[in-house]
């Protein structure tokens, strides 16, 4: 098992793939500030109330830095289909019959994989993040209060989720890639999943707040907010937005991602261990 | 000597189609085993089967004396090396990080052992080379997947289709690689291709397959009998011609209804006056030649029959 792993390592620090993420993962980190600095100054100027109050919580060093793990734009999206492209090599290359050929099992090849893809998803997600708040805090504040233990912890269990989220993602992938005959394919599905994903919780946020305003059709506001909670790759809306996680938070954030990550890696096992390789 | 693979009734389908049909196919330790079949006969499939790339649909095979269904078989799969239908490298790997990738998977920590194979198939030049595989020729590549395979010391290689793409320097090259890996090191070899002059060359055991099915197996020696030149006197009196024939040539021979065949050239001139002088009165002489290829069309022919 060593062996494959150092392997998989060995061929993703090896593809020229995983620089261009490192670049784009510095880049969307410079860039990302700068922008809502551009933002904030044109609606100041055009005195847009609303505008300035949305994006206040977002102007500080916190809301960049938990706002760079969104799967929905950015690195979010792009670094999963980089790290498709790279991990599919394996099975159009034809390289996997190496492993199996070597005495490998299945199931260890299909580990493998799911770490190596965790690993380098989160290692280049954090890259990015940590760059965007180092930027971010030339320009802004951490918060807008003084930074305290209980922040310092606050901040760690918010990082834990986000990890969470990313090992959610690798299991999507991971099952994908070994699940598909071709990386377009792979692509294609990843993007509309996530992206199915990440609108449908917007869009229950949007709906939430509308209705609320009504005041009518709580049981409907209630299913939304379920809805939305379980989405794993909604969770932004809900991870470094506050100050304090209740239990009910940590059930939320905990639950679907785990049943996630072990549901795609159920499948992914089962599949691959049936599969005939080309 | 012991068996390197034994195959039982080993069944492929896919959806309507029987790609491999009851296969029982035996390679003992030492073989070059020649598997010949024409395209899409199924000789891929049975090395992918063999390889674990694939599943039976039903039958067993055993590798090593480890069954396919035991969980010892990783075991025995780790005694192999294989190329199958192409080499598996990565295209944006330099040779030597392709092999290092592999070692790394094997646990190899020699360096050497890297040099050693890269020389082995005639790549040295490659050691330490930038170049990504993806610039080679196909011969290169080819050879390239050859030396993956011998990384790992295998007691038994699986090579499919392994001269294609070569020159003919690479042919002979791997042809002489072959026969000193066999001889050298002992390592058994299953050899698929549909060209059989080149396979004749080093095969000591052949496979034909025709549509799914293993047609026939036979030695190396078996199959020079069976394409060797025969001539065929036929008498009026077998019996007293076979007698003559006997003491006439040492060749081998075998009565038939009507008189006898000698197998390999023989002096006819000496044989026939013999024979006259016996007193045996000649009804027909006939002189065959089958080639390889002959025999193969001729098995494969009444296989498809």
């Amino acid at each position: 098992m060593t062996g494959l792993l150092k392997a998989d390592f060995r061929r993703v620090f090896k593809d020229k793939l995983l620089l261009v993420m490192g670049i784009l993962a510095v880049v969307f980190a410079l860039i990302t500030p700068l922008l809502y600095i551009v933002l904030l100054s044109a609606t100041e100027m055009a005195n847009d109330e609303m505008v300035t109050g949305m994006l206040s919580g977002l102007i500080t060093g916190k809301g960049q830095f938990f706002g760079s793990f969104s799967m929905g734009n950015n690195l979010g999206l792009i670094a999963p289909v980089l790290l498709a492209i790279v991990l599919c090599k394996d099975f159009s290359y034809g390289t996997v019959r190496n492993k199996i050929i070597a005495g490998k099992s299945r199931s260890q090849i299909y580990l493998s994989l799911f770490i190596t893809c965790s690993a380098v998803l989160i290692g280049v997600m954090l890259l990015h993040a940590f760059i965007t708040l180092g930027v971010s805090l030339i320009f802004f504040d951490y918060q807008p209060t003084a930074f305290t233990v209980a922040d310092f912890w606050y901040f760690l269990a918010s990082l834990g989720f986000e990890i969470l989220v990313l090992l959610f993602v690798s299991s999507l992938l991971s099952w994908l890639c070994a699940s598909m005959k071709n990386v377009g394919l792979v692509i294609v599905l990843y993007v509309a999943i996530a992206m199915v994903l990440v609108m449908a919780g917007s869009i229950a946020q949007t709906l939430i707040s509308v209705i609320e305003m009504t005041g009518e059709h709580e049981s409907l506001v209630a299913l939304l907010q379920f809805a939305s909670r379980i989405n794993v790759l909604n969770s932004a809306a809900y991870i470094g937005t506050g100050t304090e996680y209740g239990l009910k938070d940590v059930l939320y954030l905990t639950i679907p991602a785990c049943l996630g990550i072990l549901g795609f890696a159920t499948l992914g096992l089962f599949k691959f261990n049936k599969k005939d390789l080309k | 000597m012991g068996q390197v693979l034994s195959t039982d009734g080993l069944c492929k389908q896919y959806k309507k189609h029987m790609a491999v049909n009851a296969v029982n196919m035996n390679i003992e330790k030492g073989d070059i085993y020649g598997f010949v079949g024409e395209n899409g006969s199924g000789k891929t499939t049975v090395i992918r089967l063999i390889t674990g790339l694939i599943f039976p649909c039903s039958g067993s095979f055993r590798l090593f004396g480890v069954d396919n269904r035991s969980k010892e078989i990783g075991k025995a799969r780790s005694r192999v090396g294989a190329i199958v239908e192409n080499p598996s490298i990565y295209m944006n790997m330099s040779a030597y990080d392709n092999l290092k990738t592999q070692c790394t998977i094997l646990g190899i920590e020699d360096e050497g052992k890297i040099q050693s194979v890269l020389a082995d198939v005639g790549l040295a030049d490659l050691y330490g080379e930038k170049k990504h595989a993806s610039n080679f020729s196909l011969g290169m590549r080819q050879r390239l997947g050859i030396a993956m395979a011998l990384l790992g010391d295998p007691e038994f290689l699986i090579l499919d289709e392994p001269m294609n793409g070569l020159d003919p320097a690479g042919i002979v090259g791997l042809r002489e690689l072959i026969l000193r890996l066999n001889r050298e090191r002992g390592i058994t070899f299953l050899i698929s291709s549909h060209i059989l002059t080149e396979l004749s060359l080093v095969a000591t055991k052949y496979g034909i397959i025709s549509k799914g099915r293993l047609i026939e197996e036979i030695t190396a020696q078996q199959l020079r009998s069976r394409c060797a030149k025969t001539t065929e006197i036929c008498a009026d009196d077998p019996q007293k011609l076979a007698a003559v024939v006997e003491n006439a040539t040492r060749n081998e021979w075998e009565i038939t209804s009507d008189g006898v065949k000698i197998l390999g050239d023989t002096d006819l001139t000496a044989l026939l006056s013999a024979v006259i002088d016996s007193g045996v009165k000649i009804l027909s002489v006939h002189c065959n030649e089958t080639s390889i290829e002959d025999y193969y069309l001729s098995v494969i022919g009444g296989a498809k029959q």
